[in-house]
């Protein structure tokens, strides 16, 4: 497994972030909502890693699984929230172009749809 | 009319014809008047009247330049009137007189018409080499920004002060798509004037107030998120800015660059990138109502 892919992993637990964790996951984030890339230090180890169809299904499965705000009634967190799903689903789309497996972006694709409404409810 | 001391920096573009329509209509007049006529096209990035003598390149350029950032504003107004006079009927609603600076805005920019000195440079943003000397020329230490490219650090470093204005209350609302995500996020539009300074939309701020949402009621016609992006950032955007320039101007007659600012508290708010479609699109619900 190469440290993107470790680090991936690490952030697709539910449970809170660190302050560090919060903060590789926004700097994650911020780069596919702009840039369309993963992180290139995280990623130095292996030029592949940035283009495989896997890593970008798991870069999306550990900003999906962030995209909460933790407190529904401050627009700022909410907005924080928004930001990771913004990228999750540019990170998605990154998957699809690259062939991801089916199963694994309709499963993603549902759970973007419902944190979406959840967080235009709130 | 008042003289307003301040260098207006402008492409042509909506929101310069919209900044520059509503100083008129509202009694403002600036000192000056810098217009940037790009060297290449904006699109294609082409030389714009190389082979041509000076003169007519300047000319021709001017006019190219025009065609292209125009290109949606127009388009949008020929293919879908019923649109364009719903946007046009809701910014009415939104704030009087706006009925009348959509028109206005319709028409290419006399740039003559609105200020005593104009100075117009080929340039294809802020920090081309020809901009910095024209701002000098002017001798105005206030400038205001329309927009049109990023303005370097090395600009931003002279003894000038840009104002700009930001479709989003600072510092909730950073970076891209700003009226988008004040809508999703704060269910009403905001927008703030600052000063530039080297790290994006986090100047020091004159102003920042939130508006009454803009309610769009579109025609029956089944339109997709891409036009009503392009009318959002026709119309509605700059006629937004306008709003706030307007009301900056009439809270701070005294304009000038020493007036007093609050500085944005870095930790707060967020800079946000450009959507992605899908909330886009809940958004732009939120804004066109069928």
């Amino acid at each position: 497994m190469t440290r993107l892919s470790k680090l991936l992993a690490e952030l697709a637990h539910g449970g809170p972030l660190s302050a560090e964790e919060a903060r590789v996951l926004d700097t994650l984030a911020w780069r596919i909502s702009t840039k369309r890339q993963l992180p290139p230090d995280t990623a130095a180890d292996s030029t592949r890693d940035a283009e495989d169809a896997a890593t970008w299904v798991q870069a999306a499965r550990a900003l999906l699984a962030h995209a909460v705000a933790t407190d529904p009634g401050d627009p700022d967190a909410r907005g924080r929230a928004l930001k990771r799903l913004n990228a999750a689903l540019r990170a998605l789309d990154e998957a699809r172009a690259r062939g991801a497996c089916r199963a694994d972006l309709t499963a993603l694709d549902d759970v973007a749809a419902s944190t979406l409404e959840l967080l235009l409810r709130l | 009319m008042t003289t307003l001391p301040m260098t207006v920096l402008l492409h042509e573009g909506p929101i310069a014809r919209a900044y520059l329509a509503a100083l008129r209509r509202h009694g403002f007049r600036p000192a000056a008047l810098v217009r940037m006529v790009a060297r290449r096209h904006p699109v294609t990035g082409r030389p714009l009247g190389r082979w041509l003598p000076t003169l007519v390149a300047d000319l021709y350029a001017e006019r190219v330049e025009a065609c292209s950032r125009h290109h949606w504003p127009d388009k949008l107004r020929r293919e879908h009137p019923a649109l364009w006079l719903a946007v046009r009927e809701a910014l009415e609603r939104w704030r009087s007189g706006s009925a009348g600076l959509l028109d206005e805005m319709a028409v290419p920019l006399n740039d003559s018409a609105h200020a005593d000195r104009v100075v117009r440079v080929r340039a294809d943003g802020p920090g081309d080499p020809a901009v910095l000397p024209a701002l000098h020329h002017m001798g105005q230490p206030l400038v205001l920004f329309t927009g049109g490219g990023i303005v370097p650090p090395a600009l931003l470093e002279q003894q000038f002060r840009f104002l700009h204005i930001h479709p989003g209350l600072l510092p909730h609302v950073r970076g891209a798509d700003g009226l988008l995500w004040s809508t999703l996020l704060r269910g009403r539009p905001g927008a703030t004037a600052f000063f530039l300074e080297r790290r994006i939309d986090m100047g020091p701020v004159l102003a920042a107030r939130e508006y009454s949402p803009i309610r769009v009621y579109t025609p029956g016609d089944c339109l997709d998120d891409e036009t009503l992006y392009r009318a959002l950032f026709a119309w509605c955007d700059p006629v937004l800015r306008a709003a706030a320039l307007i009301d900056l101007l009439r809270d701070r007659p005294g304009l000038d660059p020493a007036m007093r600012t609050v500085p944005q508290d870095p930790a707060a708010g967020a800079v946000y990138p450009f959507m992605h479609p899908l909330l886009r699109r809940a958004a732009l619900r939120r804004i066109f109502l069928s």
